[in-house]
């Protein structure tokens, strides 16, 4: 079951420690960028969770969640 | 290849800390609908499409886009080359500025900085004419200088022992440019060709796709690497490469360090497999259809495959012991390779998702979401269909010899030319990007079980293509 925390659901593209900006992403996975894209419909809104230590879907869930703060 | 990375030895490199302060930068909300004007699969669209439709208003009002969609003109001498370059200037760069406005919205768009963008277009279409013009030499083909692999290993040449600023990699938007070249290739692509040899590509991709996954993934297991880097690898060595990677890697939750092992191994066979599969096409005299099916087949990235299948197509045009022409190349890869593979990662994805969530890491309420099937889906097939179907209706009112007068030279000789250059102008960047030092170590387990699946990929393949569907993919043009 999927917690909501502050009316947003507790999974990864809510969470702190959530990491998926195509810019982010091309940076971190080196080669990205040589035969696909950050940009590329494939990826979603795939991220990696820096607390983890895994590139996982948007849409997943853990009990180490942590609301991210929206400007 | 190096030794293995301990999985444990894990930091934050200096580019994620001081990433880390700026957190709300780098998590971007779902993309959703959104993603029609921030995902380069849409862009691609708006582009090629735009292209397309703006060809069509033309030669439906008696005229035609071919002014503006130069190429050079084959030539023996310097001088010959020259000459038609200073006739035709002003048209150069009348398409130059066509391609810079287009780009320029786009990346506008997707949030890229001008500033970096359009001086680094400058130097990817000046070096963009120079390969086109090699390309164009009556004995080009004599020297094996076909322009993807004249772009290819210039790029790489340059990247790897000049340099480049990074900022310029602004520019070097390879998946951009090749998924626009698809899209343009839809208009030179009968939409009855896709229906009548979609279905064979469809069951030969399967075949040779799901036994390749499977090979990659109980190798690795084999060799004890963790599941998730199995499927990864399985992914990027079977069904689309780099981006069939990263999708698997996001489904089924990977490490860290899985996806940048198998983009490496993906880029580095992918490089070997554009000069090793046009040889042995060559060497054994394959027929230009059938090459480009096994080249559908056995190459792990769109883009590397088309500068394969382009190569081969160059060189069927000018020897007469191969078999075929271009179009039989570039359209029997764009079928195995766009219709019977790329199309299906979103079920992948979400297979492998149902099997990771359900079974090696079961967790109460993790359930994958079966919309993303279509979030997944790689959009810029939609253009190429589109746009196939566009050309198609339009060529139906003509007999075949007042399209061979009419609608080739007037509509589809125009985007095909346009076509060229965005595959030139993804080649280079393909060369440019990839820079070998900066690459991932991926480590001998994971190479090993890697290359055993090219190498049952590539007999398979050979074997479907050459032998069992060599019928359909021989008579592609008929």
């Amino acid at each position: 079951m999927v917690k909501k925390m502050s009316g947003k659901k507790a999974i990864c593209i809510n969470c702190a420690h959530f990491r998926n900006s195509p810019e982010f992403l091309e940076k971190t996975f080196p080669g990205l960028k040589v035969m696909s894209s950050g940009m590329a419909s494939v990826r979603a809104d795939d991220g990696l969770c820096l607390k983890r230590e895994v590139y996982l879907a948007a849409y997943y869930h853990c009990d180490e969640f942590e609301a991210a703060i929206d400007r | 290849m190096t030794e293995e990375k301990n999985e444990s030895d894990i930091e934050l490199t200096p580019t994620e800390r001081e990433w880390d302060e700026e957190a709300d930068d780098l998590r971007l909300k779902s993309v959703g609908w959104k993603e029609l004007w921030l995902k380069e699969d849409w862009w691609a669209i708006w582009v090629g499409l735009g292209i397309v439709i703006v060809a069509v208003a033309f030669f439906l009002n008696g005229g035609s886009i071919k002014w503006i969609a130069i190429k050079p003109a084959k030539w023996e001498t310097l001088g010959q080359a020259f000459s038609h370059f200073g006739t035709h200037i002003t048209q150069y760069l009348a398409m130059f500025a066509m391609w810079l406005a287009i780009f320029v919205v786009a990346v506008k768009a997707m949030g890229y900085k001008l500033s970096e963008y359009i001086p680094a277009f400058i130097f990817v279409f000046i070096f963009s004419v120079i390969i086109f013009m090699i390309g164009a030499w009556d004995k080009a083909h004599h020297y094996n200088l076909e322009p993807p692999l004249v772009a290819l290993v210039l790029g790489m040449l340059i990247s790897n022992l000049i340099g480049l600023p990074k900022w310029m990699d602004t520019g070097f938007r390879v998946e951009f440019y090749i998924k626009i070249g698809i899209v343009l290739l839809g208009a030179t692509l009968p939409f009855t060709l896709i229906v009548w040899a979609g279905p064979v590509a469809i069951v030969q991709a399967s075949i040779v796709s799901i036994t390749t996954f499977l090979v990659i993934y109980f190798t690795a297991k084999k060799m004890g690497l963790d599941r998730r880097l199995g499927a990864t690898l399985g992914a990027g060595g079977a069904v689309c490469g780099v981006s069939g990677a990263i999708a698997i890697a996001g489904a089924v939750g990977a490490k860290k360090e899985h996806a940048p092992i198998a983009i490496t191994l993906v880029i580095l066979w992918a490089i070997v497999m554009i000069f090793f599969l046009p040889l042995v096409s060559r060497a054994v005299g394959l027929h230009a259809g059938v090459a480009g099916a096994w080249i559908g087949t056995s190459e792990f990235a769109d883009a590397a495959g088309f500068a394969a299948a382009q190569a081969y197509g160059n060189l069927a045009e000018h020897l007469p012991n191969i078999p075929g022409s271009q179009d039989d190349s570039v359209w029997g890869f764009t079928l195995m390779k766009v219709v019977g593979r790329d199309i299906w990662i979103g079920i992948w994805a979400f297979v492998l998702a149902l099997i990771s969530t359900m079974k090696w890491e079961r967790k109460e309420g993790q359930k994958p979401n079966p919309a993303e099937i279509w979030w997944r889906f790689p959009k810029f097939v939609i253009g190429f269909v589109i746009a196939s179907i566009i050309i198609t209706l339009i060529s139906k009112g003509y007999s075949f010899a007042d399209y061979n007068k009419m609608v080739k030279p007037e509509l589809v000789g125009p985007v095909k030319t346009l076509r060229t250059w965005a595959f030139i102008f993804c080649f280079f960047s393909i060369g440019l990007t990839t820079r070998f030092r900066e690459l991932a170590a991926a480590g001998k387990k994971p190479f090993a079980a890697f290359t055993t699946g090219v190498v049952v990929n590539v007999i398979l393949g050979f074997i479907l293509s050459a032998v069992v569907f060599a019928g359909y993919w021989s008579n592609l043009s008929h």
